[in-house]
């Protein structure tokens, strides 16, 4: 009874999901927004699930086993998605395999649905969810979350040859952004919003965004630093990052509730990572510059 | 239906509409009369003439309208930029500018095909007998041919503008916000589909009274076909 119950939640969740993630744009870039947006949604199914789950994983049971499966949504770039030969690969996937590493068992990839991730690890399906997963309050109430490892802030990137001095500086420049970004609405809760809004036009994604940069009509885009990191790697960081942000979006990995001793250890593991120089690497590999964040 | 939700949503809404009926306008304007010099080219005795009016209605028709936009927006200033920045600062049109001269193209193509099928459809007797009572070629066209073809391509060039008032929608592509954005962002931002149900009522008001208007056209311009009534 309660099952279904709980199906019935998932599909409303679901579909209610979709229709928000209507406007976020191509996968890549609106994974990172649809995230936080299906946050709110999902939320009762989530704390109904925590309650009820008897389900949990010890460090012992991991190396029994002999894998770690890691829950993810495979269309997320630069975080974890498919290559051209349909691997999966993106900075959590290498992170989270360096961390197994560590811990001596095998990483497991298990694409779930994202908005049914609390249900998953509830069910038993995956050990945690790792997938640029901000951290919000109804996640922390719900699951065992790790230390927070990269900071996905919402940041200024300038086209070449132009240097922003301050939030009220932008009011100088053409400005580009996503359509229903996590960053746009960052930008719209800033009280410069008011100021810079006549010269800050939306784009379906960032694609467009850099187009208009390379035409030459935009100065200077507002995005979110992991998203605009990837970018500005691809591009051979063409683009500068202005000294102010618009607020902090942190990531961390999600855990059963009662899988503490878990969470500790894969805490741990990152820690030793980030000492001996592994986790600066892989930042260095996607973003182009070392972003993760030391506890 | 939550009636003060949807005066909340109105305002951004009916400003987005504004955007759209802009685009259509200006785009109709232009690209009616742009037709006909390439369907009468297309049908030219002279052949560079003929072969040009072809290639330029194969592009437009033969690419989607979207790719245009991409090309006339981001394109054209890249490219432009390799000969020199005055070039690139040239092409650097504003979004809706870039818009209307892409749409305009576009539908320019296909009337001008809708065109060129209005005239041949004519019966080809009425040139000759046109020419044994001395009229020259122009004047065939002018006076005899094209205000008869008026009628015939009513139905089908009213179809190409109800195509047209959704096809505005693409704009949003190079940053020109209108009604469906407008409808989109509401529902990412309230994570509720009503302005999705208002902005479909707005587009059908519009193709309602569009279609109005095609009706009475198609009265007004083929008054002479009809039977004459007694009394």
């Amino acid at each position: 009874m309660k099952k279904k119950l709980f199906a019935a939640l998932a599909a409303v969740s679901v579909v209610l999901t979709t229709l928000a993630g209507c406007s976020s744009g191509a996968s890549s870039s609106g994974a990172a927004v649809s995230s936080t947006a299906a946050a709110s949604v999902s939320q009762p199914a989530g704390t109904s699930e925590s309650e009820s789950t008897g389900y949990t994983t010890s460090l012992a049971d991991i190396q029994e086993k002999g894998s770690l499966i890691i829950g993810l949504d495979d269309t997320f770039a630069p975080m974890g998605f498919r290559d051209e030969n349909n691997e999966l690969v993106g900075f959590d996937i290498d992170l989270a395999r360096a961390v197994c590493e560590v811990l001596g068992v095998e990483a497991e990839f298990q694409p779930i649905d994202w908005d049914s991730k609390e249900m998953a690890l509830a069910a038993g399906t995956i050990d945690c969810v790792w997938n640029g997963m901000s951290i919000t309050p109804e996640r922390e109430e719900g699951m065992a979350l790790s230390q927070a490892y990269l900071n996905n802030k919402i940041i200024v990137m300038t086209a070449p040859g132009v240097t922003v001095e301050s939030k009220e500086d932008l009011a100088n420049y053409n400005i580009g952004i996503q359509a229903g970004s996590a960053a746009l609405e960052a930008v719209q809760s800033d009280e410069v919003y008011a100021s810079i809004q006549g010269n800050l036009t939306e784009y379906p994604t960032y694609d467009e965004v850099i187009l208009d940069v390379q035409a030459g009509r935009l100065d200077c885009m507002i995005i979110d630093e992991v998203y605009g990191n990837y970018k500005n790697a691809q591009l051979d960081n063409i683009f500068g990052i202005a000294d102010f942000d618009f607020g902090d979006d942190l990531y961390a990995i999600g855990f059963r509730k009662a899988d503490t001793e878990l969470r500790d250890a894969v805490n741990e593991a990152i820690n030793a990572l980030i000492e001996d120089g592994t986790a600066a690497q892989i930042s260095t590999d996607w973003f182009g510059a070392d972003i993760v964040v030391r506890p | 239906m939550d009636f003060a939700y949807i005066q909340t949503l109105l305002p951004s809404l009916l400003s987005g509409t504004v955007n759209t009926l802009k685009i259509f306008f200006l785009t109709l304007i232009l690209s009616l009369p742009l037709g006909l010099p390439f369907a009468l080219g297309a049908i030219s005795r002279v052949w560079p003439l003929r072969f040009l009016s072809k290639i330029y209605i194969w592009v437009f028709r033969g690419t989607p309208l979207m790719l245009q936009l991409f090309f006339v927006y981001y394109g054209l200033p890249i490219l432009a930029q390799n000969w020199g920045e005055q070039w690139a600062e040239l092409f650097r049109w504003q979004n809706t500018t870039a818009a209307i001269v892409t749409f305009t193209l576009n539908y320019a193509a296909y009337f001008a095909e809708i065109y060129r099928a209005g005239i041949q459809s004519i019966d080809r007797g009425q040139h000759e007998a046109a020419k044994t009572l001395g009229f020259s070629r122009w004047q065939t066209m002018r006076l005899i041919i094209l205000p008869q073809t008026i009628a015939r391509v009513i139905p089908p060039v009213s179809n190409e503008v109800i195509t047209l008032v959704k096809d505005t929608a693409l704009v949003t592509a190079i940053g020109v916000g209108e009604l469906l954005k407008a409808a989109k962002d509401a529902n990412n931002r309230d994570v509720d589909p009503t302005a999705f149900f208002l902005a479909a009522l707005i587009y059908l008001c519009l193709t309602f009274v569009l279609t109005l208007v095609s009706q009475w056209c198609e009265q007004r311009f083929s008054r002479h076909e009809q039977p004459i009534q007694e009394g």
